[in-house]
């Protein structure tokens, strides 16, 4: 286990030696395997990976919403200096109004029945404590913060009424009703049009300054993190194999794994490069081979990477990666 | 032609359909009682030693014994015996009256639900007349006007019990008909019969198959209470349906002349619904 | 002679206009990409160039001949579409082998050859002869996205119309099926329609570009020129809003003129109806008088193959490199 990094003023969100078991075979298996990181105040840290590297557990089981047949078996979340625990009701009531969560899919995050305003004003009265009165002047003032136009028509709009993008800055203004301190995103734009997605990202990023909130955002997209994220954690097979600043990490990956995903990823700046597909398949949790689980798919990989399970190690300032050769890891 | 360089591929085995009928335990419940029931009506009464109608006038009313398990009746047939082959016909019956709403409900509900326009709007609104007359009174009206005996039944069912049917079988077929599998067999250029039968009938056709179960309960349950009417299988054959009504006016001395048939009623209908639900979980695709 | 081209096509559903007078050729063994985002319309002419979905009006042309309503098996063959969703274009009933084999015998080959036929087909795109007795649900979304074009390359189209094809799948899997296209071109002489709204999918693949927004094209040319010197305020809004791994470009500034790009659903709903004038012109950073009176029709920019549906086409982009 290492230290997470403290930031700025100390406060803000940390998870620690985060470990999520599911079901599997009689027994039960590892989704996310140890993952620690942090975000202060007024910082977006992202986590990127693909499908099956855990990157989705890790933000629900931050938030304490978890199925039930998941759980998380170790690890620890600090709101704050408050630790959160994962279970019972005071798991739910710790978070209420501190931590929100934002999903890729706004459709089903918000209710159908109800008017996007009705929504606002429910979590504005009932979990940040806001009087009747003050209700509806709060719902136009967040729906103005987060780009809708026209906030007193809007209001009374049911979601199937807005485009994809409104729905997404309705949740967003759903989510910051509840006055959080901490902001959790869930590829909240990957089923997007790519110009909504760039207004969206924007708001976000606005939202992080303005309201000093901690972000945590969960992508698959390399340039999307890039582009909102100062750092960035990428996961594989539910572990960390490297974090970093994240231009660097992108420009000068320590990681195979981050190459062999930087060489994959169509790019439009790397004119007309054809991509190159990672060899092998992403192991099943449960049946990871023994040592480092990205060692059969490694081109670099030795007998070395098979014995035992490769730790976090230091590299630069700020940097860590999971490789016992990251230093022959050559540029992408 | 050189292949692409691409990755070792791992392919993993789904459950074949048997693994998962035999892993359903209300599947596999329901067909054993069925089964039993089954072997039961065709080979009991041959077992017996005794025909449904044979009459021992010097023994009726006679309750359980070692000559007769489960007594006789008022003119001193064999209980056991009647009751199996009553069962016998019963099952039969309805298991027959479904075949044609079956088939031609699915296949209205195909052709509707694929082609739409004019004849879907013709076919629905047919079955929406259908639909509005209570189920009982369009049987029993039928029965009436055809003839009773299970001639009428047959008539009866077909031309009412298919609007169920067609009404799932074309829902289900107005959505698997938007899907990219069937546009791409509409690109690969087979025909629309071909399209039909291989591509959406399969994916459309484990809903229909789900309500025979519950059809031919509806089915016998009908036809025991139009035989209580007089209006079913019509004597000398047995039914369960007449053996109640039969047995009614002893019910305070002999109650077991009617309750009996009316508990292989619902055994034989819990059988059916045991497997229909088993059905709808086995066949769902994973 | 162009293999495969759309004449002028319009489709409507009801009050909504979703391809307006849209013309489009696709060559053997050319590769053009349709960028556009929801609501452009983009999927609409797929469908029509296929057979799937009639126009109002306009026809589709095949070798220069025009195309009837109802196609022959032979015309319908001629066009395949790769659909985008990996997890709904298999039969869940059939299993790969039985899929391909019904495909191939209406090529009349003889039912010896076929299974052997289907291997090779596999073959092609990377998969195991294990596969063909297997149903769909054994494989993954990459997998499934080969086996859907190895049923394209079954009929032996000329062309082949690929819709999304990576989208819904992950990084590094997107990366064996876009190989798997580009060999489709340079070993098979099919042409390639690729429809997506990513932009850098279309640049590793396409020669030419055609942009839609609102149903209508906006601009077309070769992928280069179109990447580096965009002449519709449209197609610079969409690259300067593509996330880039190296930014270079100061997004928000580019994309916060003038707003969000109207999507049909916004349009009919909110802003009030167009009266003839270019359908950009209410979120344009370019706008003037003449755009709102006098919808700009496209038309090539200087001399070349390119053209733009802007009154300002001729004027460089400012802000790309």
């Amino acid at each position: 286990m290492t230290e997470p990094a403290s930031r700025s003023t100390g406060a803000g969100l940390q998870v620690q030696g985060l470990t999520v078991t599911v079901p599997a075979g009689g027994g039960r298996a590892e989704v996310v395997h140890d993952v620690s990181f942090d975000a202060g105040h007024g910082e977006a840290v992202g986590l990127v990976g693909e499908s099956g590297s855990g990157k989705s557990m890790t933000l629900r089981a931050t938030m304490a919403l978890l199925p039930r047949v998941v759980s998380a078996d170790a690890g620890t979340v600090v709101l704050d200096g408050q630790p959160l625990p994962f279970v019972g009701r005071r798991a739910r009531a710790l978070r209420r109004g501190r931590i929100a969560l934002v999903f890729q899919d706004a459709a089903s995050a918000l209710d159908p029945v109800r008017t996007v305003g009705a929504q606002i004003g429910e979590v504005a009265q009932h979990v940040a404590g806001l009087g009747r009165g003050e209700t509806r002047p709060r719902t136009l003032e967040l729906l103005e913060l987060v780009g809708i136009r026209d906030p007193a028509r809007r209001m009374r709009s049911y979601p199937h009424e807005l485009s994809g993008g409104m729905r997404q800055r309705a949740m967003l203004a759903v989510a910051l009703a509840a006055e959080p301190g901490a902001l959790l995103c869930d590829e909240p734009t990957t089923a997007l049009d790519v110009t909504v997605q760039a207004q969206v990202l924007e708001l976000i990023d606005e939202l992080r300054r303005r309201l000093s909130l901690a972000v945590v955002f969960v992508s698959h997209d390399l340039a999307v993190i890039r582009q909102v994220c100062e750092r960035v954690s990428v996961m594989y097979a539910g572990r960390i194999v490297e974090t970093g600043p994240t231009a660097v990490v992108l420009e000068r990956p320590r990681h195979p794994y981050t190459r062999g995903l930087l060489e994959a990823v169509v790019d439009l700046d790397r004119s007309r490069a054809m991509p190159e597909p990672i060899a092998g398949m992403v192991p099943e949790p449960g049946a990871l081979p023994p040592g480092c689980p990205f060692a059969p798919r490694c081109p670099l990989a030795g007998p070395e990477c098979s014995e035992a399970e490769i730790p976090l190690e230091a590299i630069d300032s700020g940097r860590q990666v999971a490789c016992l050769h990251h230093d022959l890891v050559p540029a992408p | 032609m050189s292949a692409v360089a691409v990755p070792a591929v791992a392919i993993d085995r789904t459950p074949s359909a048997w693994r998962r009928l035999r892993e359903s335990p209300a599947l596999t419940a329901g067909v054993i009682l069925l089964v039993a029931i089954v072997g039961a009506v065709l080979i009991g009464p041959l077992l017996t030693g005794y025909s449904a109608n044979q009459q021992d006038t010097a023994n009726i009313l006679a309750g359980p014994s070692g000559a007769h398990w489960l007594g006789t009746d008022q003119l001193g047939r064999d209980e056991l015996t009647r009751l199996l082959d009553a069962g016998r016909i019963d099952l039969k019956v309805g298991v027959l009256a479904v075949l044609f709403p079956f088939a031609f409900g699915t296949l209205v509900g195909t052709i509707a639900g694929y082609y739409g326009g004019l004849l879907d709007t013709v076919v629905m609104r047919i079955v929406d007349i259908l639909v509005a007359f209570p189920f009982y009174v369009l049987i029993i009206s039928l029965v009436f006007v055809v003839g009773p005996g299970t001639r009428g039944i047959y008539i009866a069912f077909a031309i009412v019990d298919w609007v169920v049917y067609a009404r799932t079988v074309r829902s289900t077929t107005l959505v698997v008909r938007e899907s990219d599998y069937v546009a791409a067999a509409r690109l690969g250029g087979l025909s629309d019969a071909r399209i039909l039968l291989r591509h959406v009938l399969p994916n459309t056709i484990s809903q229909a198959i789900v309500y025979i179960m519950s059809d031919v309960v509806l089915v016998i349950v009908a036809i025991v209470t139009l035989g209580y009417l007089g209006l079913g299988v019509q004597p000398p054959a047995p039914d369960w349906g007449t053996m109640i009504s039969g047995g009614q006016e002893f019910l305070t001395t002999h109650w077991t002349l009617s309750t009996i048939p009316g508990l292989a009623v619902a055994i034989t209908g819990l059988s059916l619904s045991l497997i229909g639900d088993g059905l709808a979980d086995a066949l769902r695709p994973k | 002679m162009t293999t495969l081209a759309a004449d002028q096509i319009t489709v409507s559903f009801g009050d909504l206009v979703a391809v307006d007078d849209v013309s489009l050729t696709v060559d053997a063994a050319a590769s053009v990409g349709l960028v556009g985002e929801s609501g452009s319309g983009k999927t609409t002419v797929a469908k029509v160039l296929c057979g799937l979905q009639r126009p109002d009006s306009g026809r589709v042309l095949f070798d220069g001949q025009m195309l009837p309503r109802r196609r022959s098996v032979a015309q319908r063959r001629a066009v395949q579409m790769v659909f985008q969703d990996p997890f709904g274009s298999l039969n869940p009933r059939r299993r790969i082998g039985s899929m391909l084999t019904e495909l191939l015998r209406v090529h009349g080959l003889s039912s010896g050859s076929e299974r052997a036929r289907a291997l090779e087909l596999l073959e092609l795109v990377g998969l195991p002869g294990a596969a063909l007795d297997r149903y769909p649900a054994a494989f993954s979304g990459g997998q499934r996205q080969r086996i859907a074009i190895a049923r394209a390359l079954a009929a032996e189209p000329r062309i082949v119309i690929a819709d999304e094809p990576v989208s819904a799948l992950d990084v590094s899997v997107q990366a064996t099926v876009l190989r798997v296209f580009a060999q489709l071109r340079s070993e098979l002489d099919i042409g390639l329609l690729l429809i997506s709204h990513n932009l850098a999918v279309i640049r590793v693949l396409c020669e030419t570009v055609a942009v839609m927004y609102l149903g209508r094209l906006v601009e077309t040319g070769t992928t280069a020129e179109l990447f580096e010197d965009p002449r519709h305020p449209y197609t610079r809004a969409l690259l300067a809003a593509v996330p880039r791994l190296r930014p270079s470009v100061d997004v928000a500034e580019v994309v916060g003129i003038g707003g969000v790009p109207a999507t049909p659903s916004q349009q009919t709903a909110s802003a009030p109806p167009l009266t003839g004038g270019c359908p950009y012109a209410p979120v344009c950073p370019l706008v003037q008088e003449v755009c709102r009176e006098r919808a700009p029709a496209l038309e090539p920019v200087g001399t070349g193959p390119r053209r733009a549906a802007c009154h300002f086409r001729d004027e460089p982009a400012r802000r790309m490199r």
